[in-house]
């Protein structure tokens, strides 16, 4: 059940009413409720995972407990190691299993060494990366004694896998998200005007830009030999849009849809296009998993390497960047793409004193505007050239890419664009929607304002729904990218 | 307060998404878009038509319908329409005879016998509030969305905005008789192409099955109104049709072509020249069975 289709509307609109009027009595009978939906939410994909989603929240729940009511540290130390191996374990077995096996047969073969092993047929089980990732952190921070352990099942299931967030997060902190829960939510105006806004603009920039721009950019990622080098361009930068407006506009649904709830989730996104360093462009974009790696898998080594001075801590930035790369898919593409984002830190590294300072420092205050300017368009351009290979199939195919963009024979031939009067339709629909997403954020970004405040009368919400009923692109309905991680 | 609020937002909403459906498919109805709006709109010149051409691409580009004119001394209408299918085609059928348009002989350009919905059914969802016979098919296939359709008109114009949408707001701001690929006469026609870059097309056999359940009622339905019925099979590249039976009013020319690529746009669609050819050869023999 996707979010962008009319069953999902159904869906929203009943569990509101029962939320909202059936089930409101107290805080556990809203629980209670909201976590019967979301089972049924994840059981439209496929009921036999939910077997395994429950059991990893029992095993993970229980964990909690015992590390919260361990007094030894070793055996604390045990405890948690137990769980948190056991999730990666898991989830290495579902999604990295095949992936390993067949790139070391690859291996094995490129040496001359045939293998009889056959790899077997596993199915992915959705949301699973970020169902562990919610696992883990509670685990981490009962450990780290940030927060006790709690004693309701219903309450830790719910915070797992409330249905807004289960399929593509953001990913919660238990920190955050549990408090939410223990007491019985009421139904606040500001709720239902912000959850609106951030439903309806989350709405149009999935189903108006990145719907649109994706259907473009599925033909070119396709055929890269048939384009030529600006169209090849184009097409890298309207993926970088595409898959922003997509994964951006998934989770301003998924805030407003919880809003509408009751239930506040973490920002996600915080206008990352306009950043003027990789640094923030990494404290704007996917913010959740960001602060995630941060706290889990930066720190820890950047605190055991604290000995190896800034060669240290670029190791732990590297290091922690392949690990969001492996996280985002079982493809070495993704692995490559994580590599690159390393390897943009390198220059500050390199430099000394202001230079290396900046990367601590998320936002470069001041500046003449054209110097923004150019800040800003290094860095799209940075993240759009490792999205190329985010894009790609293979490593390879990003770089034949590559090679296309610069040695072409064609230069300029945009008419491949165009070949019939439907794509010419679908593509400026795509652009004059991006232009109106970016111009609004924008506006928001410079006032220091949020996607929930921008639809703050109902004159604007009908002027949305007016634009989507004219650039969306409802009929090429393309999953949310991030489903299948 | 809130919920009163909203509720009233909700209604003006609704309100205005009727409002605005209504007036698009009245729109759309009106003008002369697709062959789905002439059938509606141009009820007159169906009705002073002798033969009405039913069909899908094949249909659209193989005949001339002046030189059809010329030959026989009768009026010819082109209701073919590309991505279309038998189904459709039956649909047209219901929509002209209850709007009391009966031709002399309707001409069944048949290439093959796909099942289900055909893509184009889409420029037949305005009809939606108004046609019974339309609800009967659309309601047969997604039946969520069907009622979405109908319940929120505005729904189908959001979702096929490309198709619907914008050729309608072009036809009712800019150009009145604007025809979305057909001329006048409901023709269309593809250009000469380089042989170099056109498919051969497979060396094959294809049979066609006469007593098909859409065939068979489209036959009877022509039958119960006093209209003759020729079944037409339009030329095609290195193919060949078949029919697993034939009571007299199949005219096969499928293979009349055989491998001149000099005559087709691609392997299933004769280009201009082809055209002008096959417009003879078909008048010949429609001359002999009229």
């Amino acid at each position: 059940m996707l979010f962008n289709s009319l069953a999902f509307l159904i869906f929203l609109v009943v569990a509101l009413f029962l939320h909202w009027i059936v089930f409101s009595k107290t805080a556990k009978w809203q629980n209670l409720f909201l976590l019967a939906a979301s089972f049924g939410f994840y059981s439209f994909w496929d009921w036999r995972f939910l077997f395994l989603l429950l059991f990893s929240i029992s095993f993970v729940f229980l964990i909690g407990i015992r590390i919260d009511k361990t007094e030894s540290e070793k055996a604390r130390r045990v405890w948690m190691i137990f769980g948190v191996f056991t999730s990666i374990g898991i989830l290495f077995f579902f999604k990295y299993y095949n992936f390993f096996l067949s790139s070391f047969l690859d291996f094995a073969e490129s040496f001359g060494l045939k293998l009889e092993v056959r790899l077997w047929k596993i199915i992915l089980p959705i949301a699973i990366s970020f169902y562990t990732f919610h696992g883990i952190s509670y685990l981490l921070d009962i450990y780290h004694k940030k927060i006790k352990s709690t004693s309701s099942w219903l309450n830790y299931a719910l915070f797992v896998s409330y249905f807004p967030l289960l399929v593509a997060g953001p990913i919660e902190r238990a920190t955050h998200l549990l408090p939410q829960l223990k007491d019985k939510r009421r139904l606040k105006a500001s709720d239902v005007s912000e959850g609106i806004s951030l439903i309806l603009w989350g709405f149009f920039k999935k189903v108006a830009v990145a719907d649109s721009l994706g259907s473009v950019v599925n033909l070119v990622f396709e055929n890269t030999g048939n384009y030529s080098s600006v169209g090849l361009v184009l097409a890298a930068v309207m993926f970088a849009v595409q898959i922003y407006a997509d994964f951006s506009g998934y989770t301003d649904i998924a805030r407003g849809v919880s809003r509408l709830f009751g239930i506040e989730l973490l920002l996600n996104f915080n206008f990352p296009f306009f950043s003027r360093s990789i640094t923030e462009f990494w404290s704007r974009w996917h913010i959740s998993l960001s602060s995630f790696l941060n706290d889990y898998v930066f720190l820890p080594l950047a605190l055991f390497f604290r000995n190896r001075g800034k060669w240290g801590i670029y190791f732990s930035i590297f290091l922690t960047f392949l690990i969001s790369g492996f996280w985002h898919g079982a493809g070495w593409n993704y692995v490559f793409w994580g590599v690159l984002h390393g390897l943009f830190y390198l220059p500050y590294f390199l430099g000394k004193g202001k230079k290396l300072k900046s990367i601590y420092g998320n936002k470069i205050k001041g500046g003449s505007w054209i110097g923004n300017l150019l800040s800003r368009l290094s860095v799209f351009g940075l993240v759009v050239c490792a999205m190329i290979f985010f894009r790609s199939e293979t490593i390879q195919a990003g770089f034949t890419y590559f090679g296309n963009i610069f040695f072409n024979s064609k230069w300029l031939a945009l008419n491949e664009f165009i070949k019939t009067g439907t794509h010419a339709v679908i593509l400026i629909k795509g652009i004059l929607a991006s232009l109106i997403v970016l111009s609004m954020e924008y506006l928001l970004f410079r006032s220091n304002s949020r996607v929930e405040n921008l639809l703050n009368s109902k004159l604007k919400i009908l002027g949305v729904l007016l634009l989507l009923f004219v650039l969306g692109s409802f009929e090429n309905s393309i999953e949310f990218i991030y489903f299948q991680f | 307060m809130l919920a009163k609020r909203w509720l009233v937002f909700a209604i003006v909403v609704y309100v205005l998404q009727f409002a605005i459906g209504q007036i698009l498919d009245y729109s759309f109805l009106k003008s002369e878009i697709y062959k789905s709006a002439v059938i509606n709109s141009q009820v007159e010149k169906l009705t002073n038509s002798d033969i009405l051409i039913f069909g899908g691409s094949n249909g659209l580009v193989s005949f001339d319908n002046r030189i059809l004119e010329e030959r026989t001394h009768k009026e010819v209408y082109n209701l073919s329409e590309d991505d279309t299918n038998l189904k459709l085609h039956l649909l047209q059928l219901k929509l002209i005879l209850n709007r009391g348009i009966k031709p002399e002989r309707i001409i069944l350009v048949i290439g093959s016998m796909e099942e289900g919905l055909s893509r184009n059914f889409l420029r037949y969802l305005p009809y939606l509030s108004h046609d019974e016979f339309v609800n009967n098919d659309f309601q047969k296939f997604s039946k969520l969305e069907f009622q979405a359709f109908k319940i929120f008109p505005i729904f189908k114009w959001a979702k096929y905005n490309n198709d619907l949408l914008y050729p309608t707001l072009y036809s009712m701001f800019l150009n009145k008789n604007y025809h979305h690929r057909f001329d006048t006469n409901g023709d269309y026609e593809y250009p000469v192409v380089s042989a170099e870059t056109m498919e051969n097309g497979i060396n094959q056999k294809v049979e066609l099955n006469y007593l098909d359940s859409n065939l068979l009622e489209f036959k009877n339905l022509c039958l119960q109104n006093g209209i003759a019925l020729s079944i037409v099979n339009t030329p095609f590249l290195n193919k060949e049709i078949t029919w697993n039976e034939d009571r007299g009013d199949v005219m096969n020319f499928s293979s009349v072509f055989g491998s001149n690529t000099n005559l087709f746009y691609d392997a299933a669609h004769i280009n201009k020249n082809g055209k002008l050819l096959f417009s003879n050869i078909f008048a010949d023999s429609l001359i002999k069975v009229m």
